[in-house]
Parts: C-alpha cells; sequence; structure tokens
C-alpha cells in the first residue's frame, strides 16, 4: 500500500460522503442510488479538467511568460490522471473481481480496457508536453494549445470507457473537435487553416452518417447500450438488412477518426497543415480512442453479427495498407509520409480486429487477435511519437518538414539520429525492434485462421507484402539520415537537444526497441489484463 | 398515438438525409456544405424522435437535445475556421509574402 | 374533421415543407437565399418535433437552431465579404456523382426500411408498462429534464465542457491579430 494509495482512498472517502450528503434529497425524491453519479470514478478526467481551470487562471494572472509553468501545470494534471487510474486498477482488482462496471447510467465503463488506453494515453500526452518547453513557435500558440491537448484528451479518456453509442457520439465529438482547432491552429498559415477545414468537414460529415446509423441502431434494438445491443443481436437479429446498413455507417464515422482508407482523404492535408506537435498529436491518439471505440462496438456489441461486418474489414485492411504505403513512397514532406505510414500502419491493426471477430461473440476479447491488436496499438504509440518528436526536432533545427532536411542529419545531432533510426526500424518491422513483434503477433493470429477461412491467407500475404514496400520508405529516410550530405552548410551546424526533449526522445525510442528484445511479456500481460471488456455480455 | 405511420417518417428523414449529402457532395462554398451537414444532423434528430415517439423509448428525445448542442459547439468551431481562412486569404492578397515569411 | 385527419393535414404540409427548405438549401444560387430556406426547413422539422410529443425539443430548435446557428452562420457569411462579392453566385461541382450517390442511399434506404421489422413488431417490452404509461401522461418537459440530470448526467456535463471549449478555441481562431 504505497502513500499515494493512501491518500487517494483517503480522498475518494471524503469525497464518497459528501456525494451521499449532496444527493441525500435527490435520492428520496428519485430513488436513484448515489452510485449512479459517482464522480469517484471519473477522478481521471476532473483532473485533467482542473489542470485547464488552473491554466486557464495562470494565462490571465502571469500571461505568456509563464509557458513553462503551464506546461508544468499540463505534466502535473496528466501525472496525476495516471495515478488516479492506477487506483481504479487497483480498485478493480482487489475488490471488484471484473472492473468496476457500469456507470453513469451505464454510459461510461472502468474496466481494465478502458484504464489501459488512459494510462497510455497519459504518458503519450506527457512525451509530447515535454518537447514543447523548448519549441519556438509555441510561444505564439499560448496556453489555449496545451488546453486544447489537456481537453482532448479528456474527450479520449471518456471515449474509451463509453459503453453507449451515445457517449461514445458526444466523447467522439468532443475529441473531434479539439483537433479540428488544433489542426487549424496555426492560423498565419493558410495551408493550416485549410487542413483543418478539410478535416473539419469531411468529420462532421462523417458523424453526421454515424448518428444516422445510431439512430437505426436504437430503432431496431431499442437501446444504445453496447452490452444490450450484444444481447439483441445475439437473440432476435441475426441477419437483419438495416443491422448492416447501420453497420456500414457507423463504419464510415469511426473509420475517419481512425483513418483507414477509404476515408482517409483529409489526412495528409490536416496533417501537413497543422503545427507539428498538433500533427503528432493527431497521428497518434484518436487513433488509439478510436480503435478502443471500434472495437467496443464491433468487438462486443456487433461481435454476434461478425460475418456482416467481417469482409467490409478486410476490404478495409487491404485498401488501407496499400494506399497508406503506396501514397507514402512518393512523398517530400515528412509529415505527409507520416501521415501515409500512420494509414498503413492502421491497416495491421484492423488485421487484429478481423481476427478477434472471427474468434466469436465470446470470445472475442480474450482471442489472440484482440491482443494483438492492442500490443499493435501500444508499440504504434511509441515507435510513432517517437518518429514524430525527432521530425519536430528536425523540423525545428532545419526550418522545414521536406525530407531533403534530413540529408545529413547525423551531422547534426547523432543522438537523434540514432534514435530516429530504431524508431524507423521498428515502424519498418526490423527484427529486433519492438515493431517487428508486433507485427509477427498479428500474422502469428491471422495464421490461426487460415486453415479455416483462405480469405486470411490473401490478408496474410498482402499483409507482408506491405510490410516490404514500406522497407523502401521508412529506409530512404535512414539513408538521407546518415548516407547523404546535408543541403546547405548550416544544415551540419550541429542541434543539441535541451534535457527534457532527449527525454521525450529516449522514451519512446527505447521502448519500441526494449520492447522487443527483453520485455515482450510485460506489454503483453498488460494488453491481456484488459480482457475484461465482454464481462457484462455474460452476466446480463 | 398520431395516424401517421412511423414509416412515413423514417423516409422523410431519409429523404432530408440524402439531400443533405447531395449538398456535402456537390456545394463548394464551406459555409453550404456546412449547412447540409446541419440539414443531416436535422435528418438525424428527426429520426431519433420518430423513434423515441413510437416505440415508446424515452431516451431518444434526450439523444436529440445532446445532438443539437453538440451541433452548436460544432457551428462555433467550423465558422471560426471559416472566417479565418476568409480573413487569411484576403490578407495573402493584400500581402503575398507572409506565406513567405513563415 | 377528426383530429387524425388534422394531424395527417399538419404531416403534410410540414413534410412539403421541410423537402422544399431542404432542396433550397442544395438548389438556390444566392447563398443568402439558402440560408433562409434552410430556416423554413428547420421550422418544419420543429414542427415535426411537435407533432411527435416533443414539444421541448421543439423549442430547442427553434431557439437553438434558428435563433442561434442560423444567425450565427449568417453572420459569418457577412464577416467572410470575399463570399459576399465572389460566391454570391454559387459554383456547383460533381453534381451528377453526388445526386446518384444521394439516390443510391435513399433508395437503399428506402427499401432496408420497407424490409425491417421494428422492435414495436415484436412485442418486446423493454420498459416496464407503468413506465411507458407514465411516459404518456407526465409532462414531455420534465421526462427530458429529468433524464438529463439522472441518466444522462454525464454526457449532459460534458457537453457543457465542450461547448467552453469551443467557445475558447473559436475565440483563438477567429482573433484577428496577435496581441504581442
Amino acid at each position: 500500500m504505497g502513500l499515494s494509495e493512501l491518500a487517494f482512498n483517503f480522498l475518494t472517502t471524503v469525497w464518497g460522503r459528501l456525494q451521499i450528503l449532496w444527493s441525500e434529497p435527490a435520492r428520496q425524491l428519485t430513488h436513484w442510488g448515489w452510485e449512479h453519479q459517482a464522480y469517484y470514478l471519473l477522478f481521471p478526467e476532473i483532473s485533467l479538467l482542473v489542470g485547464v481551470a488552473v491554466i486557464l487562471l495562470v494565462d490571465v494572472f502571469l500571461g505568456r511568460k509563464a509557458f513553462n509553468i503551464i506546461i508544468w501545470i499540463a505534466i502535473v494534471a496528466l501525472f496525476s490522471n495516471f495515478l488516479m487510474t492506477l487506483h481504479l486498477m487497483y480498485m478493480t482488482s482487489r475488490f471488484f473481481s471484473y472492473g468496476l462496471g457500469l456507470w453513469w447510467g451505464q454510459l461510461e465503463t472502468i474496466d481494465p480496457y478502458a484504464l489501459f488506453f488512459k494510462q497510455l494515453m497519459d504518458w503519450g500526452d506527457i512525451l509530447l508536453l515535454l518537447v514543447l518547453f523548448r519549441y519556438p513557435l509555441i510561444k505564439r500558440f499560448r496556453s489555449e494549445f496545451i488546453i486544447l491537448i489537456l481537453s482532448a484528451t479528456i474527450a479520449f479518456d471518456l471515449m474509451v470507457g463509453s459503453s453507449d453509442l451515445l457517449a461514445i457520439y458526444v466523447m467522439t465529438e468532443f475529441g473531434s473537435i479539439m483537433l479540428y482547432l488544433l489542426a487549424a491552429f496555426h492560423k498565419d498559415k493558410l495551408k493550416s487553416l485549410e487542413g483543418g477545414l478539410k478535416y473539419f468537414i469531411t468529420g462532421a460529415a462523417s458523424s453526421a452518417a454515424m448518428l444516422f446509423g445510431i439512430s437505426y441502431i436504437y430503432g431496431i434494438v431499442g437501446s444504445t447500450n453496447i452490452y444490450e445491443i450484444k444481447i439483441r443481436m445475439m437473440s432476435i437479429y441475426p441477419d437483419h438488412p438495416l443491422v448492416l446498413f447501420a453497420m456500414v455507417l457507423i463504419i464510415v464515422g469511426v473509420g475517419y477518426k481512425i483513418g483507414v482508407a477509404p476515408f482517409h482523404l483529409w489526412a495528409p492535408d490536416a496533417y501537413e497543415g497543422a503545427p507539428t506537435p498538433a500533427t503528432a498529436f493527431i497521428s497518434v491518439f484518436p487513433k488509439m480512442a478510436g480503435f478502443a471505440v471500434l472495437m467496443r462496438i464491433y468487438l462486443v456489441a456487433f461481435a454476434p453479427v461478425a460475418q456482416v461486418w467481417l469482409p467490409l474489414f478486410v476490404i478495409m485492411a487491404i485498401l488501407t495498407m496499400f494506399v497508406g504505403n503506396i501514397m507514402a513512397l512518393t512523398q517530400t514532406s515528412f509529415k505527409r509520409l507520416m501521415a501515409y505510414s500512420g494509414i498503413a500502419q492502421m491497416g495491421y491493426v484492423l488485421i487484429g480486429v478481423i481476427c478477434a471477430g472471427l474468434a466469436g461473440p465470446n470470445e472475442a476479447a480474450t482471442s489472440n487477435g484482440f491482443w494483438a491488436a492492442m500490443y499493435y496499438l501500444l508499440i504504434y504509440m511509441f515507435m510513432n511519437l517517437g518518429a514524430f518528436i525527432i521530425g519536430m526536432m528536425n523540423e525545428v533545427s532545419g526550418g522545414s518538414d521536406h525530407l531533403d532536411t534530413f540529408n545529413g542529419f547525423h551531422q547534426r545531432s547523432p543522438f537523434l539520429s540514432f534514435f530516429m533510426t530504431i524508431c524507423l526500424l521498428a515502424l519498418t518491422g526490423i527484427p529486433p525492434t519492438a515493431g517487428f513483434i508486433a507485427k509477427f503477433v498479428i500474422f502469428v493470429s491471422a495464421v490461426d485462421y487460415i486453415t479455416r477461412y483462405p480469405a486470411m491467407f490473401l490478408l496474410v500475404l498482402m499483409a507482408i507484402i506491405n510490410t516490404v514496400i514500406a522497407v523502401y520508405y521508412y529506409v530512404g529516410i535512414i539513408k538521407r539520415i546518415y548516407l547523404l550530405k546535408p543541403l546547405r552548410t548550416e544544415l551540419a551546424r550541429p542541434f543539441t537537444p535541451i534535457f527534457f526533449q532527449r527525454v521525450a526522445v529516449l522514451v519512446p525510442a527505447l521502448a519500441s526497441l526494449v520492447l522487443g528484445i527483453f520485455y515482450i511479456d510485460a506489454p503483453m500481460n498488460y494488453v491481456k489484463g484488459a480482457w475484461f471488456m465482454t464481462y457484462y455480455t455474460t452476466i446480463a | 398515438m398520431t395516424d401517421v405511420p412511423m414509416f412515413y417518417y423514417t423516409t422523410l428523414a431519409a429523404l432530408l438525409f440524402s439531400i443533405g449529402a447531395v449538398g456535402v457532395i456537390v456545394k463548394r462554398n464551406p459555409i453550404l456544405i456546412f449547412m447540409s451537414i446541419e440539414l443531416m444532423l436535422n435528418a438525424v434528430n428527426l429520426s431519433f424522435i420518430t423513434y423515441s415517439r413510437y416505440l415508446h423509448f424515452l431516451e431518444g428525445q434526450v439523444y436529440a437535445f445532446l445532438l443539437i448542442t453538440v451541433a452548436a459547439a460544432e457551428v462555433a468551431v467550423g465558422l471560426a475556421i471559416i472566417v479565418a481562412l476568409f480573413r487569411s486569404k484576403r490578407e495573402v492578397d493584400v500581402d503575398a509574402a507572409s506565406l513567405m515569411k513563415e | 374533421m377528426s383530429p387524425a385527419d388534422l394531424i395527417a393535414i399538419y404531416f403534410y404540409f410540414f413534410a412539403a415543407l421541410a423537402i422544399l427548405g431542404a432542396l433550397g438549401v442544395v438548389v438556390l444560387r444566392n447563398i443568402f437565399h439558402s440560408v433562409l430556406s434552410m430556416i423554413v426547413c428547420l421550422f418544419a422539422v420543429a414542427g415535426f418535433f411537435v407533432l411527435l410529443n416533443a414539444e421541448f425539443l421543439a423549442a430547442v430548435q427553434v431557439i437553438i437552431y434558428v435563433g442561434a446557428i442560423m444567425v450565427l452562420i449568417i453572420f459569418a457569411i457577412l464577416l467572410s465579404t470575399r463570399i459576399m462579392r465572389r460566391d454570391i453566385v454559387q459554383t456547383n461541382a460533381y453534381v451528377l456523382p453526388g445526386i446518384i450517390v444521394s439516390l443510391a442511399f435513399l433508395v437503399t434506404t428506402f427499401f432496408v426500411i420497407i424490409s425491417t421489422r421494428f422492435v414495436e413488431d415484436y412485442h418486446v417490452p423493454f420498459y416496464p408498462a407503468w413506465l411507458a404509461e407514465a411516459s404518456e401522461k407526465l409532462d414531455n418537459t420534465m421526462i427530458v429534464g429529468w433524464s438529463l440530470m439522472a441518466t444522462y448526467s454525464l454526457p449532459f456535463e460534458i457537453a457543457s465542457i465542450l461547448l467552453l471549449m469551443a467557445l475558447i478555441g473559436g475565440v483563438v481562431l477567429a482573433h484577428r491579430k496577435e496581441d504581442d
């Protein structure tokens, strides 16, 4: 029992008592139990919200000189968010053997699955904020940039725990609106605003389509609760034309958020225009939260009708990998390249989701495919964030995000070059790195199904072909870093990142190396702890 | 209970949604695209309220209410982006070098 | 004339209004006329809400959509003066593909809905009978308020945070000059 646990137990006890006091009259009126509004379970998000409020105040009173203080406040808020998710995890494991279950009118769950994503996003956010300590443009971006990042994190935190299509919509839209603002944040740059506008229009239209699908589900099933939908799907609506239709519409909405083909068209422009820290944010967190939601919708609610959506997912996965990788071949901008490569990476995660879907409605969340997808997302966060952070520093020292600025990057900073190489090798999937293990696990989970479903053979073949294609452009950057000469002499001038930036580079790069060599079990067990997602389907 | 069949309402919602979709695909002005999206959201609202009325689910109205709220936030952000874009474009016309200064 | 006939007449009236308004948004060439026709459509949808026993939503629709959102859109049109000058007459692109896609969508939806048996056909009670009866008798506004404060308090509060953040972000983006 650590000090933090003691402190939080104390705090939560006090909070619970206050809750009872406050809700007593209301309880007599409505006979709702107070646990329906257990604010205590929202402490992770509330801590971020408090961080946002404090930043707003500090910004008013201290002005823009206090930018480092603002970043520190954000980091503290994120870290307390992390501690509280740890506490909730402790609570779920200790007192409630299957998690804290459905709360807030069954709109929100606190299960290891949600906590897994919440903790990952905390770490990713902290790493991203560390870079901003000395990021030249940040002074012009004002504290609102940090506020938007924090509030997007609130949205994603709530999104991964949502167990109701309505809550999923509200949280997704919250997060997306923050992302539109982040993408358009560089308002002096036309490209940023145009990218943001494109992102906004496609996103808003796609979420309207998703809502239309949700309304049909609501009309057919009579509920928008994920677990209730699953029960109804299992019993009465196995092959219903409107179910297929609604599922297609929901794929459109969620697909846009995670940027899989053919819903990826916003990605390159939004990535290129957005300020690079915002691009790094957009390239990782909405995809993770989006996949969390996608898996919760499709592996729980729609798992009984998997035969309907699986073909769509197979087509989407193949299309995503090919579009992403082939378009990435010809890019000259680092951010655009990462946009397309990020699209391609999501194709592999989709393979994991497909395998989990094949495992059947009750085994989906304990299947190899599910774990492989989660593991891939974990590793993807580290390797992509690492590559982006180093790309950000290259942009700062090199003047632009054109790939030519990587020429002779090792003369400028051998430190950054080395870790960039690791991240890129991990993204490619070269053996000693964690990226290889992640891809390997995905392929293994797919190979299990080859004998029963021949289409899976095609899928694995396509994935392997794409891995080979991806080598070209990832290794192309490494070639530029080590073999080519700098374009101009000032690009060879040494660049030393500050301590925090070194930390922000080291952690993801080492994670994407070391997690592949030594500690494969640790993240895998961490991921496997998150199996609980389908518990309610068995009791309800 | 009204005598108009539920089918009429759902078809009407689908029709409004399709008209909105035409607008999103066809229009070039961002504000008009945006209004078409609002049209789609209205169709969704109508759909939710219809189910809530005819199938006796109580929450449909709450859904529509939240949807309108979220749409309002979306409007605020979208129009801010559009206004900033047009302002920026005009300024680019005035001073073409402003893109180079970045 | 029985009340049912009256309701049917109102339905057809609002339906015609809504469809014409929606078509006006897409077809009219002048952007300001489009906005006005959108307002007509929104009013018609509010009329449907009244027909569907959702009076509170009808009021919300008129106040928020017509009163706030459309006014905001008109302001945006005024603020982006270039539109007024150059694009006062709209240009369209991809007219044929757009119409084909949407028609395909409409036809699919139509046939899917026709072949659908909604829950009422299954006679599966999702709520206890007393609740369904109570919901018929209770004030509509009360039901919505009750749900918002009890079951749906989380999205309700999140929506308020969302509005605050959208406000902050909108101000940052639309703010004229960096004041440094």
